[in-house]
């Protein structure tokens, strides 16, 4: 693929991702009921050092990992990352009024599970309706992790999703999200395989 | 040097000086946030480094400068130090420009998409007036900041719970303890220094010996926890590392017990009590500075869980509860629950484990399993077709990459998947194909024709396997992966290898997993009730009429909306051809190994939609003619090179719409069909007449392929040539009111076209009337209907002929046919035409069936009718020329006849013989 195709083939992808993170921001919004801002890159790759190259810009400490996969036609996986103390304070957002207070950890493990996965169903849904595939979110999943171990288990991760049956290069499609009074950065990473490239560029109806 | 290269060089000299200095402000403004000088320089620095490298083209640079310098604009019109994360963002941010401006030298790129992407947000969070620390107050130490924020938060609750349990002296007692630990970090958070970190150590050191005195009742770590969240950061503060460490283990130790559920007991005092006193050492030793050893702490922690999971696992494997039940007094006595982060709650999820639904635990109903394996039922029969899509794909070229990694990674889902609902068997048998795929991934096994054969076999067992999930039947799949092992191990000995046996019939039968979640029963019998709604609603539309006699309107509505819902439930059973089109990878692939050919298969159409009953129907007839292709039609590799053809076979599956009809084509590029040798065989056989034959085109000819005991091929192979298929394929053909064609050019291939309905739930039908009765004909045989006089027929032998567009068709009067009394009668066809007058206009039906055209004379033609059909039951289910019934909006019942026998009838050797003797 010469790059003025990849180049082309990327604006494409770009616009489809923006069209669903802007919904997963809108979903999280609601949720939280704050204003939410998100910012993205991606990036087509053959190695894993798209990923390290992501995770050099986080600091030493413990992470919250949420993890969902994408079942169906289309298959992907993404990460939800935030730094502990982010993850403490976005828990205490997401828990309703009435239960403040009275909640206990584990309740704030399951309402970022629950994030989670209100944030990859409302991505999953723009891949869905766009390209006119059957898709969906598998059930989320957490992990506390060190640095470390994170870099570890993407690396791992992104070497099941990265190649697919096509020839064209996987893709990696990294977000970050502003939350409203919170001053840590939730990290959004989606990993995909050149066949959801492939899709995508040659079936999307892409909602720019 | 060009004149831009000497540009390039100049600014990289000054970016490279200018960023020295950049350096020297960033760790001014690192060691100070506040330090105003250092935010106006670094933002002149920056806004310099992005003006001259956009200039030069290294638009790298200046975007990522650009954003740094908005950062630091906001940051100076605010005059509010940058909060202390988003500083080491920035930080990170200038170190990655800096390694831009030093890549340049050796040409490489950096890249910096990731921190640009932070960066940018970063930005907006600024612009937003979020981010900034706000002016009056003190510089933040931020993670003190948060545990005595979580402390003070949790302390409260203590308050409350203590309420709520009734235990006010113990938990009032724990909650000064932990107002203690509050009170120190508050004091040590502004600057913590040694003596301060001493004692907290020394009082955490008395809170852990305290608390594991009741060893035996300790379950909640949470208040522990906490305060040892705020000594871990009491001596980060303090870059203590001992403290930090200390504390951290111990977090990481409670995390621990709480995640497993594990209780300790005093057997375990005696490797927790010297880690105690090694925290009480390393807390003496801050006043004078000695070095204390700690590394081993969490070697001896990491033996007291050890233990405590062995004794788990022992108590569930002899059916002991797995935590011993707490009693009434540990209940009443532990410690208040404090809630905080910091304080982990227990949570299956945690330590590193996955929350997915990774194992069927005793906790999980019966529905949740039941639903899990549906889950995976259906991903896997998914799997499995795919697998043996990529196995045909890989086998054709070995060294195909990316279909080995697909097969890898499917495999290894497929493992995980199966071992998580814990189905070992499928697990396992997935697993040792996995790992032959990754010894191929890695080059260290090469797949030879022998070890496919095997690795075919793997992945029919796996397929049974999976497929047993329903049935519950055995499926034995230990000898091949034996076999799969010892390829694994490079034992595998291809001379002992049996030859492949002949695959029975039954392997190729064609498993359909009902993924349409209603049964097709069900939308069977759905289908027919709407049919009798379809024929109630024409009776009662005939039978209400206005004053002056004519038809009511009113109900167009009534009439769309039955209509609606008659093709809604019609969609409903409508799948895609490709759900049939895809098993037909692993057919052209056996069929091709058995037969020793090469042929690809290709798809094309596979979005058609079918009638799910008729892809039921069809798909073994498929099956013959696709192996029949291979057989017959695809030449050797030898004889394909000798024609001038590549060595490999395309065997072509077509579908497409075509008004009412999917028409499925089945298209190879082999030898074609031999009309002289197929009229030779007929003649021989007795099914014509060599003079008979003389009168037919090369397509008439070639449609004997059809006819019941034939078979072109002179020898019988291990997939063709029994002569039993052919017949079959036409008869299910036509018992769904199909129809089959086939072009044929000697030497470039052969082309099998069936016309199948696109649902057999409606019909499109001809309605006619013969004497009284009312008849309806499929239009999927129907051609034409013309209008004929007397005069255009003309007797040949014992029948009639016409002339239509050009071409001499037999003409028959359906009368004639159906007249019993007629039977055995030499001039039965020519009973009608003989009375008829010769000014009469006669409606006749033309009729295409097996490449023959009939025209059918009938008495008075009616309308064009969808109608449902009905099966004849018994007693009269065997009535020749009739299919089935349908009730018409008059009430009256009308015959669905069956041209196949009717043409067969008019067109057997034996009906002829009585006709002409």
């Amino acid at each position: 693929m010469s790059n003025e195709e990849l180049n082309k083939e990327n604006e494409m992808l770009e616009a489809l991702m923006k069209s669903a993170l802007d919904n997963s921001a809108q979903a999280f919004s609601v949720m939280i009921k704050k204003k939410i801002d998100h910012h993205f890159h991606l990036e087509r790759f053959d190695t894993a050092t798209d990923l390290e190259d992501i995770l050099a810009i986080y600091h030493e400490g413990q992470y919250t990992v949420l993890e969902t996969k994408m079942l169906g036609d289309l298959r992907g996986v993404c990460y939800l990352m935030m730094e502990k103390t982010t993850s403490s304070q976005i828990a205490e957002l997401t828990i309703p009024e009435f239960l403040k207070g009275k909640a206990d950890a584990g309740m704030a493990d399951a309402m970022l599970l629950e994030l989670d996965n209100v944030l990859s169903a409302a991505t999953i849904t723009v891949f869905s309706n766009a390209m006119k595939k059957s898709t969906y979110g598998g059930v989320p999943g957490m992990k506390n992790l060190a640095l470390n171990d994170l870099n570890t288990l993407l690396n791992k991760e992104y070497e099941k999703y990265r190649k697919g049956e096509s020839p064209s290069p996987g893709l990696v499609v990294y977000a970050e999200y502003s939350v409203e009074g919170v001053t840590g950065l939730p990290g959004y990473v989606w990993v995909f395989n050149g066949d959801f490239c492939d899709v995508a560029v040659n079936q999307s109806i892409l909602v720019v | 040097m060009s004149k831009e290269e000497e540009y390039q060089q100049v600014f990289l000299a000054e970016a490279k000086g200018l960023d020295a200095d950049l350096q020297a402000h960033v760790a001014a403004l690192k060691s100070n946030a506040s330090d105003k000088k250092a935010v106006s320089e670094i933002f002149r620095l920056v806004h310099t480094i992005k003006g001259n490298a956009n200039a030069l083209g290294f638009s790298d640079i200046g975007d990522l400068g650009e954003i740094i310098e908005g950062i630091f604009a906001v940051i100076k019109s605010a005059d509010a130090p940058l909060d202390a994360m988003l500083l080491g963002d920035v930080v990170k941010g200038i170190e990655k420009m800096s390694e831009q401006i030093h890549a340049i030298d050796k040409g490489e790129k950096v890249k910096f998409l990731p921190i640009k992407t932070r960066l940018g947000i970063v930005l907006k969070k600024l612009k937003q007036g979020d981010g900034l620390v706000s002016a009056d107050a003190p510089a933040p130490v931020a993670v003190v900041e948060e545990v005595k924020a979580e402390v003070v938060k949790a302390v409260e609750e203590v308050k409350v719970e203590a309420v709520k349990v009734e235990v006010v002296p113990v938990a009032e007692a724990k909650a000064e303890e932990v107002k203690t630990v509050v009170a120190e970090v508050k004091v040590a958070a502004p600057a913590v220094d040694k003596s301060a970190l001493e004692n907290q150590v020394k009082q955490m050191v008395a809170d852990l010996k305290a608390a594991f005195v009741n060893i035996n009742t300790l379950r909640d770590f949470s208040a522990l926890s906490t305060a040892l969240a705020a000594v871990e950061a009491a001596g980060k503060q303090a870059e203590e590392k001992g403290v930090e460490q200390m504390s951290a283990a111990f977090i990481s130790f409670f995390k621990e017990l709480n995640a497993e559920k594990l209780l300790l007991n005093d057997e375990h005092s005696e490797n927790i009590d010297p880690v105690v006193a090694i925290f009480e050492e390393v807390g003496a030793a801050l006043k004078t500075g000695e070095k204390v050893k700690y590394v081993a702490v969490k070697a001896k922690l990491g033996v007291v869980l050890r233990k405590l999971k062995e004794e788990n696992a022992a108590n569930a494997n002899s059916g002991a509860p797995a935590v011993e039940a707490p009693k009434v007094e540990a209940v009443k006595v532990e410690a208040p629950k404090v809630v905080a982060p910091a304080a982990v709650a227990p949570k299956a999820s945690e330590g590193g484990s996955s929350s997915t639904p990774a194992g069927f635990e005793d906790s999980i109903d019966d529905d949740v399993k039941e639903e899990y394996k549906e889950i995976f039922y259906s991903e896997a029969n998914e799997n499995q077709e795919e697998l043996n899509r990529l196995f045909t794909k890989l086998e054709q070229n070995k060294k195909n990459k990316s279909a080995v990694d697909a097969i890898f990674r499917i495999t290894h889902t497929l493992k995980g998947n199966a071992l998580g609902i814990g189905l070992k068997s499928v697990g396992g048998m997935a697993h040792v194909l996995e790992d032959v795929f990754g010894e191929v991934r890695e080059g260290k096994l090469e797949l030879t024709d022998a070890i496919f054969k095997q690795l075919f076999k793997g992945l029919d067992t796996l397929t049974a396997q999976i497929q047993a999930l329903k049935t519950n039947a055995v499926v034995e799949y230990k000898c091949i992966k034996g076999v799969l092992h010892s390829i694994l191990k490079g034992e595998f000995d291809e001379s002992k290898l049996v030859e492949e046996e002949e695959k029975d019939e039954d392997d190729s039968k064609m498993v359909f997993a009902d993924s349409v979640q209603v049964p097709v029963k069900k939308l069977d019998d759905l289908m027919n009730l709407v049919g009798e709604l379809v024929i109630e609603r024409d009776r009662l539309i005939s039978m209400v009429k206005d004053d002056a006699g004519n038809k009511k309107v009113d109900f167009s509505r009534f009439v769309r909306i039955t209509s609606d819902l008659q093709y809604s439930v019609m969609d409903v059973r409508l799948v895609q051809i490709s759900f049939l089109f895809n098993k037909f990878h692993r057919v052209v692939r056996d069929a091709g190994a058995i037969e020793k050919k090469k042929v690809q298969l290709e798809l094309k159409g596979t979005e058609t939609e079918i009638d799910r009953n008729v892809i039921s129907v069809i798909s073994d007839s498929m099956i013959h003619l696709v192996r029949n292709c291979v057989g017959h039609g695809i030449e050797t590799p030898e004889e394909r090179k000798a024609a001038g053809k590549s060595e490999v076979g395309t065997l072509t599956l077509n579908a497409k719409n075509e008004s009412d009809n999917v028409i499925i084509q089945i298209i190879d590029d082999g030898k074609g069909i031999n009309p002289a040798v197929i009229g030779r065989k007929a003649v021989e056989k007795g099914l014509i007449s060599a003079e008979g034959l003389k009168s037919l085109t090369d397509k008439e000819i070639i449609m004997y392929i059809f006819e019941p005991g034939f078979s072109s091929m002179d020898t019988v192979t291990a997939i063709s040539g029994r002569g039993v298929g052919m017949d079959v394929v036409r008869k299910s053909i036509d018992s769904i009111g199909g129809n089959v064609e086939v072009d044929s050019v000697v030497g470039k291939g052969t082309t099998i076209t069936l016309f199948l309905p696109s649902s057999m739930a409606v019909k499109g039908t001809l309605l006619f009337e013969l004497g009284d009765q009312e008849y309806a004909m499929p239009l999927a045989y129907t051609e034409a209907v013309v209008s004929f006089k007397k005069s255009d027929f003309h007797k040949v032998s014992q029948g009639l002929m016409a002339t239509y567009l050009k071409k001499n068709i037999s003409i028959v009067f359906l009368h004639d046919i159906f007249n019993a009394h007629l039977a055995g009668n030499r001039n039965r066809l020519h009973k009608s035409f003989d009375e008829l007058d010769e000014a009469k206009q006669l409606d006749v039906v033309i009729v295409a069936y097996g490449g023959r055209n009939v025209g059918f004379v009938v008495d008075k033609l009616l309308q064009q009718k969808e109608i449902v059909e009905k099966p004849l039951m018994k007693p009269v289910s065997d009535v020749p020329f009739v299919s089935g019934v349908t009730i018409l909006g008059n009430g009256k019942v009308c015959l669905v006849l069956n041209v196949m026998t009717i043409v067969q009838h008019v067109f057997m050797p034996s009906t002829r013989t009585v006709l002409i003797d």
